[in-house]
């Protein structure tokens, strides 16, 4: 694929972070809590850990084909038909995560702040924006995304400050690794899909400036660690300001802990929280529409803003559907499908790239 | 393009007036106390005075207030919540309310059960004071309503001039959760009652708790002060009064500057925690005087020491016959000793656990006279 315009490392630091920081972030301490006890963060930190190792995976990868999307280099390693059964599961994929997004946070946002207004209204304007966003260039992305950075950083500012002001007891960390190691590995499967949208790798790699260079990977490291210090913050703080088995009556620890929070001019800092993180997950969303549109568009040979208003409807409908016929989509399954998306296709995509040593060149000697 | 720009636009503005969740100020009654107790066939009764402000259209939008005391009966919470809403205009909010209190009754149930729809409901303010009526919440919002001034924010900054003073536990709705959670934890919470004397509400000490319920035993101010002391809390002051022995009618008040606590287990018969608390105290009011002398100081330091690890002994027997763990001891052995909470774990654990309190007294700073 040709790309007009290109992003450097640093700029794809803010591309990553946006798009895994989201909606999984509510209620994570509550997830990690569930599986692994007090020692969720460990959780968290083997998790992150992995993600790094993925990362580096899908590195190795896409370093074999600059310049060239998942959606462009799976028919390289593949053949034209099987790459297009994969581009295809991709979309599909990433469809159901869009609409996974959509459907938690809509939720999230009536039982909080907005119960009375009508679900539609909610779903047409995360339509609109979806659509809107999505129809950008890159470099307006990164424009957007890089100043609501700020924004992330103003709701860790809020978390800190709630933390320091409300009761703390460090014993409800202790004692460490009291539920085994076995346990503890186990609970990472809950985890993996907080983690979400590091995939998004694969195809944002091909706007690289420099991408045979590990230089350009920097971004991409910095944007996993930055996430996994946010997340292990926000579980070892909730940990230590809820016992145990409140957290495990409280699905939203996150938004809990907040709401509960005075201070002599605010109180109730969970509806600023929740008004501030419908953009950070409206960037989720734009970048995951921004990349399965690539894939449509050439998937069927549309243009990018067509594809994008195709997708837009698919997740319309995907999502109104889920929650008007009040259809779960089970945590597991996203977990599922991240391991399989993020790890194992890209796993035998780089084996088969490595064992018939398929290039990039390839394609010209084709055409 | 940019009439389509415009056009979208146009037709995306009604969409993000969000006027289905505005809570307009007129149609809402304010509710700043509630009080819950239990009323007979296992009804409770809930109590609250219901702020009104009315705006005057005669009176070029003039804001007068008034307040209304309304009462309803139900099986749960929710319910008597419900009757209260048939008897007034607009709908009960808890969403501003500063102080719950429960009658004593209420509080010997489980007071999850009674608590747990106010948990649920996302609007309640979670910042809000907690409080135990020493009769009926009933009685006392009952006078208060009577009474212009005083009404919820009086019980709030009364509540919060006691936290200041080291005098009570600081909770709040949301940190009772935490404990009623927690098996290894326990609170107090401020005793109202109303003085027949000169008819006001007082705060007369605190209610020990034990699992999620009051266990019926009551700590004076002064036995409080102490408890947090060797919690290891100290808020902006915390002032003692202690007569001392063989002198005729001496007091000495000091306020504590600093604490620190050190905390030992040994394992026995039973669980054996030796604490050992240290607090450096400023002299407030000594008449005797001589405080430039060592030896006065050292006279002073002694007795005190005395003095206090005395009251602290008596006190760990009352929490003990009580079965309060307000120390979070089993906390202590779940983090630390998680074999030993292993085999004594259960309702009744504090039996297996014997303190012995030491308190070491220092006079430190000299006031402006000596």
């Amino acid at each position: 694929m040709k790309v007009k315009s290109r992003i450097s490392s640093f700029e794809l630091f803010f591309v990553l972070v946006h798009t895994m920081v989201g909606v999984g972030l509510l209620s994570l301490p509550y997830r990690t809590n569930i599986a692994a006890g007090n020692d969720g963060w460990i959780s968290v930190l083997i998790t992150g850990i992995m993600i790094q190792l993925i990362v580096l995976i899908i590195w190795f990868l896409c370093r074999k084909f600059p310049n060239l999307t998942l959606y462009d280099f799976s028919q390289v390693i593949l053949g034209k038909t099987p790459g297009s059964v994969v581009n295809l599961l991709y979309i599909l994929y990433t469809l159901i995560v869009v609409s996974y997004v959509f459907v938690i946070f809509l939720e999230t946002l009536k039982r909080w702040i907005l119960p009375e207004t009508p679900a539609w209204i909610l779903f047409l304007m995360g339509g609109f924006l979806l659509i809107y966003g999505g129809t950008s260039t890159i470099k307006q992305m990164v424009a957007l995304f890089s100043f609501l950075f700020l924004f992330i950083l103003l709701l860790c500012f809020i978390k800190v400050l709630v933390f320091h002001d409300s009761p703390k007891d460090i014993r409800y960390l202790l004692p460490i690794g009291s539920n085994g190691a076995w346990t503890i590995l186990k609970s990472t499967s809950s985890t993996f899909v907080s983690f979400l949208g590091f995939e998004t790798l694969l195809i944002y790699y091909a706007f690289m400036k420099q991408p045979k260079k590990l230089s350009a990977m920097k971004g991409a490291f910095l944007a996993v660690l930055f996430v996994i210090l946010v997340y292990l913050f926000i579980v070892i703080s909730s940990t230590i300001l809820l016992s145990p088995d409140e957290i495990n009556h409280t699905p939203e620890p996150v938004l809990y802990i907040l709401s509960a929070s005075g201070m002599t001019l605010i109180s109730r800092f969970d509806l600023i929280f929740l008004a501030i993180m419908s953009l950070i997950v409206v960037t989720t969303i734009i970048s995951y529409t921004f990349s399965a549109s690539i894939g449509i568009s050439k998937l069927i040979h549309v243009k990018h803003k067509t594809s994008v208003i195709l997708f837009g409807v698919f997740v319309l409908a995907v999502s109104a559907a889920f929650y008007y016929l009040e259809l779960a989509i089970p945590g597991q399954w996203i977990n599922l499908l991240i391991i399989i998306f993020g790890l194992i296709i890209p796993i035998i995509l780089l084996f088969i790239t490595i064992i018939f040593k398929r290039e990039e060149s390839s394609i010209h000697e084709k055409n | 393009m940019k009439k389509t720009k415009l056009l979208i636009i146009l037709l995306i503005l009604p969409l993000i007036t969000s006027c289905w969740d505005e809570r307009l100020l007129k149609d809402t009654r304010i509710v700043y106390l509630a009080g819950f107790d239990t009323a007979e066939n296992n009804n409770y009764l809930t109590t609250t005075i219901i702020r009104d402000i009315i705006i005057s259209e005669s009176n070029r939008g003039h804001t007068s207030v008034s307040d209304e005391l309304v009462m309803g009966k139900g099986s749960t919470m929710s319910e008597t919540g419900l009757k209260i809403n048939r008897s007034v205009t607009g709908d009960f909010d808890l969403a501003k309310a500063r102080v719950i209190m429960f009658g004593k009754e209420a509080a010997e149930k489980d007071i999850y059960r009674l608590l747990d729809g106010i948990y649920r409901n996302p609007r309640v303010n979670l910042h809000s004071k907690f409080a135990l009526a020493d009769n009926t919440a009933n009685e006392i919002i009952t006078h208060l309503a009577n009474d212009e001034m005083q009404k919820g924010e009086f019980l709030y900054e009364m509540i919060a001039s006691g936290e200041e003073n080291t005098e009570i536990q600081e909770i709040t709705l949301r940190s009772i959760r935490t404990y009623l959670f927690d098996d290894g934890k326990d609170f107090t919470v401020p005793v109202l009652s109303l003085d027949e004397e000169d008819s006001k509400v007082k705060v007369t000490g605190a209610a020990l708790f034990h699992d999620r319920s009051f266990t019926g035993e009551t700590l004076n101010p002064d036995e409080i002060t102490m408890l947090l002391l060797l919690m290891g809390r100290r808020s902006e002051q915390a002032i003692l009064t202690k007569k001392l022995d063989g002198e005729d009618n001496v007091q000495v008040s000091f306020n504590v500057r600093n604490v620190s606590k050190k905390k030992n287990l040994e394992i026995k018969e039973k669980i054996h925690v030796d604490i050992e608390l240290e607090l450096v105290v400023e002299v407030v009011d000594y008449p005797p005087d001589h405080l430039e002398k060592q030896e006065a100081i050292d006279h002073l330091n002694k007795q005190l020491s005395e003095i206090l690890t005395e009251r602290a002994d008596a006190l760990f027997k009352k929490l003990q016959t009580n079965q309060s763990d307000l120390l979070g001891l089993g906390r202590d052995l779940m983090a630390y000793h998680p074999d030993i909470w292993k085999e004594i774990k259960g309702e009744n654990y504090y039996e297996e656990i014997v303190v012995n309190p030491k308190v070491k007294v220092k006079v430190g700073k000299i006031n402006v006279v000596n």
